[in-house]
C-alpha cells in the first residue's frame, strides 16, 4: 500500500502536504506550464489586498549566498480583478487554494476576510502579519503580541467559514510568545517563516542593493532558522503548522514535519526548479515505504530528543 | 529541461558561445526570446541566470552568446562538451515584425546587446518581410573584441556598421553617433538591445526623428516566468502616472516610447 499523504490543517483538507508558498507561485496560472498543478496538495497564491497595490520601484530582488533579498512591496492585482480573472483559473485544479491576504491597518484586513469568507472555491486564509501597521507608526503587526491579537480577533470575529492561518514573521525576538497570541486569539493554524529581513550593499557604489534598501531573505540560508522556530512554536501550541523556509528538497521537507509540521511549503525553491514540489512529494512517499510508516501524520513532531 | 552540452567555446577573453541540444526551446523560439539557465546544481549561485536565444536549428541545438559578468557566467564558461545543464524556456515575449518593411531596418546593438538581433535579422529576411541589404547592424562597443558576431550578420547579407569607444574597430565613439545622422537622412523602424543607457539614449533619438523603436530590456530576475514581480519595469500607464511590467513576460521586448527610463 501506498503510504496515506492526506493531512488535514484545521479543516483545510490536502492531499498531500505540500504546499506553495505565497509569493513565490504567482497565482498559479504561471506555472501551469512547467507543472501540474493537480499534484500540489495546495497554493497560497501572492498576497492580496482590497485594492490593486503597484509595490516597490526596481531593484527589487537582489541574489545572496544561498539565498536571496526581496522587496517586491506586496505587488498585487486587489481583490476584484482577483476574483474575476486570476480565482476561475485556479479553481480548474484540485488543489486547495488559500488566500493570503494582507493590510494597513486592522480594517483592512477585517473587509477583504469578510469578502473573501463567501467565496466557496476557497479553502482557507493565510494573514500576512509582517506589514507594517501605519495607525501604529508602521511597526508590523506580527512583532508585537497585543497588535496581533487584536489583528487576529478582528479578523476571526469575521469569519463564519474560513480556516484562519497565522503566517508568522520571525524578525522578532521571541516567536514562541507571538505563536501563543496568536493561538489565544483565535487562530486556527499557524505557517512559519516568512523572511528574515536584510541587506545588501554593492560596495563600489556604497549604495544599497534594493532600491527598498532592505528587503526579505528567503532560500536555503534561512532554513536551519525556520526549523528551529518551527520545533520551538509546535513544543507551544496545539494548532496545526505549516513549515516553510528555505526548502529545497524532500529532505529539507521532512526536517518541518519531523519538527512538529504538519504541513509545508515551498517558496524560493520554485523559481529555481519548478517541479520541486513534485519532487518533494516523490522523495517524501519513498521516505515513508522506507522507514515502514503508513501515514504521514505520524511522522509529525517525532523528533527523537 | 535537462539539455546536453555540445560545444562551450570561447571567442576572446571575455566573451563565449554556449551551444546545447534543447529540441523543445529550439521547436518554439522566437526572436528576443530568452532562456533561464541553471549554472550549476548547488546553492550559491542559487538563482537561474537569464540569457537571450542566440541561434537555433531544426535539429534541436541552441546557442547563448554570452559574457563572463560574475560568478555565474563564470562558472558557465567552465562546462564543457557533453555536461548537461538545466534550461527553462523559451521564456518571454520577443520582437514583434511589422508586416510590411517597406523602409530600411536599424538593428542597434551594444557589445552582447546583438544576442538576440542576429535571430530577428534571419527572421525578417526568412519570412521575406526584407530583403538582406534592406537592414543595417550597428554595433558598438567598449573596444574591438566587445564587437561579436558580425560574421554571422555579413553571411546573411546585413550591411554592418560597427564603433568602439576607444577606436580600435571601426569608428571612434558610440553607436549613437552612428545611429544619429541614419535617422536624420531616414528615419527607419529600430530594433536595439544592449546596456539600459544605451537604449535609452537610442530611445530619445528615436523619439525625436518619430520612428519606432523595440527594445530588449534586463533586469535582475528570479523565477523568469511571472510569478515574483521581481523583475519589473516603470512603463507608461492609461489611468495612472506609471505602471510596473515585468521584464520577464511582458518584455524582454518593449516598444521604446512605453518605457519610462
Ligand atoms: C532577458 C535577458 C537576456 C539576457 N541575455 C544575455 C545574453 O544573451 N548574453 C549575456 O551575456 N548576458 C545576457 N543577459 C545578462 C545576464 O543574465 C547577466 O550577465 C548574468 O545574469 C550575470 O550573472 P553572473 O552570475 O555572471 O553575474 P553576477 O553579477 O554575479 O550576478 C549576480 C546577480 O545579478 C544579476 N545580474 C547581474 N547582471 C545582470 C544584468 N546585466 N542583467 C540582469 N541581471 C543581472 C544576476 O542574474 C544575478 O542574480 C541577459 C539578461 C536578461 C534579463
Ligand atoms: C519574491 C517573494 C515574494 C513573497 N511574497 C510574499 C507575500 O506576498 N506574502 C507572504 O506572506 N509571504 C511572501 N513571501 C514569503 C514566502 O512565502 C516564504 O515565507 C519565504 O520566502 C520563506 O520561504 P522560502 O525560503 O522557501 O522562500 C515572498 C517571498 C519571496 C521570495
Ligand atoms: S523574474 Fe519573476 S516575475 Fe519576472
Amino acid at each position: 500500500m501506498p503510504p496515506q499523504l492526506n493531512v488535514n490543517i484545521a479543516g483545510i483538507k490536502l492531499k498531500n502536504p505540500v504546499l506553495a508558498a505565497s509569493g513565490t507561485f504567482g497565482y498559479g496560472e504561471e506555472y501551469s506550464r512547467w507543472l501540474d498543478l493537480n499534484q500540489l496538495g495546495g497554493i497560497v497564491v501572492k498576497g492580496l489586498s482590497l485594492n490593486p497595490h503597484q509595490g516597490n520601484p526596481p531593484p527589487r530582488i537582489v541574489e545572496t549566498p544561498a539565498g536571496m533579498l526581496n522587496a517586491i512591496g506586496l505587488e498585487n492585482v486587489g481583490l476584484k480583478v482577483f476574483l474575476e480573472e486570476k480565482l476561475p483559473f485556479l479553481t480548474r485544479f484540485d488543489t486547495a487554494v488559500i488566500i493570503n491576504i494582507w493590510g494597513k491597518e486592522v480594517a483592512d484586513y477585517v473587509t477583504i476576510a469578510k469578502e473573501l469568507d463567501s467565496v466557496r472555491e476557497i479553502a482557507g486564509l493565510e494573514l500576512n502579519v509582517s506589514c507594517p501597521n501605519i495607525k501604529k507608526g508602521g511597526i508590523s503587526f506580527g512583532t508585537n503580541p497585543d497588535l496581533l491579537m487584536e489583528l487576529v480577533q478582528a479578523v476571526r470575529s469575521q469569519l463564519t467559514r474560513l480556516p484562519l492561518i497565522v503566517k508568522l514573521s520571525p524578525n522578532v525576538t521571541d516567536i514562541v510568545a507571538i505563536a501563543i497570541a496568536a493561538e489565544k486569539s483565535g487562530a486556527d493554524a499557524l505557517s512559519l517563516i516568512n523572511t528574515l529581513i536584510g541587506m545588501a550593499i554593492d560596495v563600489k557604489t556604497r549604495r544599497p542593493r534594493l532600491a527598498n534598501i532592505t528587503g526579505g531573505l528567503s532560500g536555503p540560508a534561512i532554513h536551519p532558522i525556520a526549523v528551529r522556530m518551527v520545533w520551538q512554536v509546535a513544543q507551544a501550541v496545539k494548532l496545526p503548522i505549516i513549515g516553510l523556509g528555505g526548502i529545497m528538497n524532500s529532505s529539507d521537507a521532512l526536517e518541518f514535519i519531523i519538527a512538529g509540521a504538519r504541513a509545508v511549503a515551498v517558496g524560493t525553491a520554485n523559481f529555481i526548479t519548478p517541479q520541486t514540489s513534485i519532487e518533494i512529494l516523490n522523495g517524501l512517499r519513498q521516505y515513508l515505504v522506507e522507514q515502514k510508516i503508513e501515514d504521514v501524520n505520524e511522522l509529525v513532531g517525532s523528533l527523537a530528543v | 529541461m535537462k539539455c546536453r552540452v555540445i560545444t562551450n567555446k570561447q571567442l576572446n577573453p571575455r566573451y563565449y558561445k554556449l551551444t546545447v541540444l534543447a529540441k523543445e526551446i529550439a521547436d518554439q523560439a522566437q526572436p528576443g526570446q530568452f532562456v533561464m539557465l541553471q549554472v550549476n546544481s548547488g546553492f550559491d549561485p542559487l538563482l537561474r541566470r537569464p540569457f537571450a536565444i542566440h541561434r537555433w536549428w531544426d535539429g534541436g541545438e541552441i546557442e547563448i552568446l554570452y559574457q563572463i559578468a560574475g560568478k555565474g557566467t563564470r562558472l558557465l564558461s567552465q562546462l564543457c562538451a557533453g555536461a548537461v545543464v538545466d534550461i527553462l524556456g523559451p521564456l518571454g515575449k520577443g520582437f514583434s515584425l511589422p508586416l510590411t518593411g517597406v523602409r530600411p531596418f536599424l538593428l542597434v546593438a551594444g557589445s552582447i546587446g546583438v544576442a538576440p538581433l542576429l535571430p530577428l535579422a534571419q527572421d525578417l529576411i526568412s519570412k521575406q518581410v526584407l530583403t538582406p541589404n534592406q537592414i543595417t547592424l550597428l554595433a558598438g562597443g567598449k573596444s574591438q573584441a566587445d564587437i561579436l558576431a558580425v560574421q554571422e550578420f555579413g553571411d546573411l547579407g546585413v550591411r554592418v556598421k560597427i564603433c568602439t569607444e576607444d577606436g580600435s574597430f571601426g569608428q571612434k565613439g558610440l553607436v549613437t553617433d552612428l545611429l544619429a545622422p541614419l535617422l536624420q537622412t531616414a528615419p527607419s523602424p529600430v530594433f536595439a538591445c544592449g546596456p539600459t543607457g544605451m537604449l535609452k539614449a537610442v530611445a530619445e533619438l528615436c523619439r525625436q526623428y518619430q520612428t519606432p523603436c523595440q527594445v530588449s530590456l534586463e533586469a535582475a530576475m528570479a523565477c523568469g516566468v511571472g510569478a515574483c514581480q521581481g523583475c519589473v519595469v516603470k512603463t507608461q500607464a492609461e489611468h495612472a502616472d506609471f505602471k510596473f511590467q515585468r521584464v520577464c513576460c511582458e518584455g524582454p521586448v518593449f516598444e521604446a516610447e512605453k518605457v519610462i527610463w
